[in-house]
């Protein structure tokens, strides 16, 4: 058998196996460009997009502007109470001995409590201790001393 | 050929329909005959045969026109037959021949061609994968031996001394049927 029949052969073979079908690759070719994502595009006007956005942006300014006011009055606060306290401390320290390395000498627990009740007497006699008791110092933590 | 197949895919690039359409009636089958010689099962290669000229519609804008379309399709058409044998792993040419064998029982008392497509099959059913797409391709597509070489990524030389092989094995295969 030579090569042009077994080509022929071939050929024959494969040709009645195969039915050419175009319409099909056009059905597929129509079905992929209708499966193709759609392009997302807004839709809303410019209007009503800031009709949105300028209240919501005001009610964040507004928020913004109560929380720095809310932390500037924590902060005054909370600066006045430390100062008050530094102040009794050192007068307290003033009122007793110290050691030759700094540290308080009592010749007992009630002269230390003592001398620190009339420290804090002195230095809070003018001062305004409602401010003492927002934080944890109350005017009876300061006069118990037994403990 | 070369050269109108170029011509055609630079309309199907610009969106002509008609050209898709007369370029699968000059190729479709040849591409069959490919794809059905390296999948081995009918259905498959019948649905990739479709598929490469979706593609081709879809990849003309990206063709560059070097005078060798046709081995621009054929390339889409095995490298898809190649993803499906990947993909489905079967050894779908044993297949074919045990349902050769049942046809030839069936149809070979009433059609003669029907004789000869199976003992055709047979004989393809002996050649290796690389040899049985050579004889396909030079059969079906009457490409040369120099752009089957190009197709199938693999030297001239290679390619007609696996061509002399597959050649002896067909006329042992179809001379003993005979």
């Amino acid at each position: 058998m030579d090569d042009n029949k077994i080509y022929e052969l071939i050929n024959d073979s494969f040709s009645s196996e195969f039915k050419p079908d175009f319409a099909d690759v056009k059905n597929r070719i129509a079905s992929q460009t209708s499966a193709r994502p759609v392009e997302i595009t807004p839709t809303m006007s410019k209007r009503r997009l800031l009709a949105r956005v300028i209240p919501a942006a005001a009610a964040c300014l507004v928020v913004v502007a109560a929380l720095g006011i809310v932390i500037s009055s924590t902060g005054n606060k909370t600066s006045e109470n430390s100062a008050s306290v530094n102040e009794a401390v050192y007068s307290a320290e003033d009122a007793c001995d110290t050691s030759a390395d700094g540290d308080m000498i009592f010749d007992s627990a009630e002269q230390s409590s003592g001398v620190f009740a009339s420290a804090f007497d002195e230095s809070y006699q003018s001062k305004d201790l409602d401010a003492l008791s927002d934080g944890d110092i109350s005017d009876s933590d300061l006069s118990d001393t037994d403990d | 050929m070369g050269s109108e197949i170029d011509i055609l895919i630079t309309e199907i690039a610009a969106g002509s329909m008609e050209s898709l359409e007369k370029l699968y009636n000059l190729c479709a089958k040849g591409v069959y005959a490919l794809c059905r010689s390296i999948v081995g099962d009918h259905a498959t290669a019948e649905d990739i045969t479709q598929d490469t000229f979706v593609r081709v519609w879809s990849g003309a804008k990206g063709f560059t026109s070097t005078g060798n379309g046709k081995a621009w399709i054929y390339r889409i058409a095995r490298n898809l037959s190649l993803n499906a044998v990947t993909r489905h792993r079967t050894d779908s040419l044993d297949e074919m021949n045990e349902e050769t064998g049942e046809k030839l029982a069936y149809d070979g008392s009433t059609e003669d061609s029907a004789v000869n497509n199976a003992a055709i099959e047979q004989a393809l059913g002996s050649l290796s994968d690389t040899e049985r797409q050579i004889v396909t391709l030079h059969a079906m597509s009457g490409m040369s031996l120099g752009d089957i070489a190009q197709i199938l990524d693999i030297p001239l030389g290679t390619v007609k001394w696996r061509h002399a092989e597959a050649m002896k094995k067909m006329r042992l295969a179809l001379g003993d049927k005979e």
